[in-house]
């Protein structure tokens, strides 16, 4: 049975290889699994992250986020905007945030990290 | 003498760094996260445009292509696998990684 703990927000914040973001998100499904509503916003260079290869280990983990009940993928709009990317590029899909939108979604959540 | 960058334009003034001081025998690899420097239309690439026009510039392709950002480099910039690295290493001697 699930309970509903609180909003967690997860910030990627820079490019990680496979190992290092597989431990990232073994907390991020730990999380999700204990009963956290859990949402991921990328920003900065942590945007390449979505923007990986799509065959490959890295794009098969990123890919696999909405299976574990990860609710929102959050993007900043100017990161990708400075990195010429655009969300067609991603991998996923995901919500695009203007800077004072990102300040409302840091209020809606209880922890972030 | 070789110059290494491992980090991108936004982790830190490496690159910044790094072309300040930079000789014009000199030669500059990008690596790991320094990959993302060469990506055309952005700031530093344009910087390393105009350096990789008059100096050789260099990626490790390997690096490049797990980041997903092969096709969206600067034209300018020469491409070189592991083989090629130690090559540089050896030729360019000494190293700086910044």
């Amino acid at each position: 049975m699930k309970t509903s703990n609180g909003n967690l927000l997860f910030i990627v914040k820079h490019f990680k290889g496979l190992a290092q973001i597989r431990e990232s998100f073994d907390i991020v499904l730990a999380a999700s699994s204990l009963g956290f509503n859990v949402s991921l916003l990328f920003i900065d260079d942590g945007v390449f992250q979505l923007a990986c290869p799509k065959e490959g280990d890295l794009s098969a983990l990123l890919t696999a986020l909405p299976f574990y009940d990860v609710q929102k993928i959050y993007v900043a709009k100017e990161s990708l905007e400075e990195r010429r990317l655009k969300p067609q590029d991603l991998i996923l899909s995901v919500t695009c945030l203007l800077p004072n939108e990102m300040t409302k979604l840091f209020l809606d959540h209880n922890l972030v990290f | 003498m070789l110059h290494i960058i491992r980090d991108s334009f936004s982790e830190s003034a490496r690159l910044k760094n790094c072309l300040a001081v930079y000789a014009p025998q000199d030669v500059l690899l990008l690596i790991e996260n320094g990959v993302f420097c060469a990506l055309s239309a952005t700031e530093s690439g344009s910087q390393l445009e105009d350096l990789a026009n008059k100096q050789q510039v260099f990626i490790l392709t390997p690096h490049a292509l797990e980041r997903g950002i092969l096709d969206r480099l600067i034209d300018e910039i020469q491409l070189i696998d592991f083989l090629g690295f130690v090559d540089l290493v050896v030729e360019q001697y000494p190293v700086l990684q910044w």
